[in-house]
């Protein structure tokens, strides 16, 4: 199990290794364009899976992502052309993280991601492409947990009246810049990798939010055109 | 000549590539750095106190604060806090937000076995009211932790 600072530093190394890694394939390979040009005109559907680390300590520290048992977040959405290597794409991530310092107790996290992606160099089936993206961010961080109604008896004793749930909505703006490098399978199908980097600003702890709830991901997906 | 105008255009092609690497390698920096910077800052926390209120208990607990839910509104200034050590020993009660991070606290190295009664005004270090949301009270005594949540519905 790595510390907060370890899984930082896990990620920073990840990123850099995936920037050399792609930086390297574009150089090497000698390209052959697609038989289609549809990669560079379809509309793609796409979905993802990945690990998040958050950059606030308390955040990282007191939480764990769970999302059907497992320590993932995902994310999906549609990208569409507007120029030569660029796309529109509209991301929606939903991130679930469990508190490990208390039970019954979770923040659910679903943001918008509108951004814009360009890619690098042409595009060559089967051949690494690498990808910048930056996003702006609109997030839910919905806290829920469960507690204890009290009220006084007649002799002026506290008693526990039963449970009830409550839920917090915490709303976020924030960014984010994603870096990745994609794989076409053929004209209209892609993998893509990438690690997406987030902040927030509003919602800050001093007005009473969560802070920033960013942090870095790294993801793996799949691309669909038509 | 044409193989040096090739070779030269290559060479330009290099250095745009390694312009728009140093572009992105900055950017994530900057934008790292400012993440960062925004990261919660902990000033620190309000020291809780705490009275024996009987010295019967029969097992260490922590009891379902009051009032829970908090409304300023319909009256409520301070939230009740019990909690009961068995045997003689540590007590350390911690107040927190909905990140864990610390916001007020109690701690004694030696408690003798007995029932404790708190009060906790919901305030941050600098005396101003704590914004509505999910706290958390927990009591940690040795091996025993128990953690209840605060209900803040309305405190501005």
């Amino acid at each position: 199990m790595l510390s907060g600072k370890e899984q930082i530093s896990s990620g920073i190394l990840l990123a850099a290794v995936l920037l050399l890694c792609a930086w390297n394939v574009v150089y090497a390979q000698h390209p052959t364009p697609l038989s289609s040009p549809s990669e560079e005109t379809a509309t793609y559907l796409f979905a993802s899976i990945g690990g998040f680390i958050p950059t606030s300590e308390g955040y990282r520290l007191n939480f764990s992502n769970r999302f059907l048992g497992l320590p993932i977040e995902i994310s999906g959405g549609l990208m569409v052309p507007i120029g030569t290597n660029l796309f529109l794409p509209i991301t929606v991530r939903y991130d679930r993280r469990v508190a490990d310092f208390v039970t019954a107790s979770e923040v659910d996290v679903t943001s918008i991601e509108p951004g814009i992606r360009y890619f690098f160099g042409d595009a060559n089936l089967k051949e690494f492409r690498l990808f910048i993206e930056g996003e702006l961010i609109l997030a839910d961080a919905s806290m829920t947990g469960m507690y204890d109604v009290t009220g006084v008896d007649n002799t002026g004793q506290v008693i526990a009246e039963g449970t009830a749930r409550t839920q917090h909505d915490y709303y976020n703006v924030g960014a984010g810049l994603d870096l990745g490098i994609s794989y076409p399978l053929s004209a209209t199908t892609a993998l893509d990798a990438s690690v997406h980097y987030a902040f927030f600003v509003a919602s800050t702890i001093a007005s009473g939010g969560l802070g920033d709830i960013g942090g870095v991901s790294i993801a793996a997906g799949y691309r669909l055109g038509f | 000549m044409a193989s040096g105008i090739l070779a030269a255009y290559r060479s330009l092609q290099d250095t745009v590539w390694d312009f728009k690497m140093t572009r992105i390698a900055f950017v994530l920096a900057i934008f790292f750095l400012i993440g960062c910077s925004t990261d919660a800052v902990q000033t620190g926390s309000i020291r809780l106190n705490f009275s024996l209120k009987s010295s019967q208990p029969t097992s260490d607990s922590l009891y379902p604060v009051y009032p829970n839910p908090f409304n300023r509104v319909i009256g409520d200034t301070a939230i009740l806090i019990q909690f009961a050590i068995r045997d003689t020993g540590t007590a350390n009660v911690l107040v927190q937000n909905a990140f864990g991070d610390l916001i007020a606290n109690y701690y004694d190295s030696v408690v003798p076995a007995g029932i404790y009664l708190g009060t906790w005004y919901p305030e941050a270090s600098d005396g101003s009211r704590l914004s509505n949301g999910i706290y958390y009270v927990t009591l940690q005594n040795g091996a025993f932790i128990d953690s209840r949540l605060v209900n803040i519905q309305e405190n501005e």
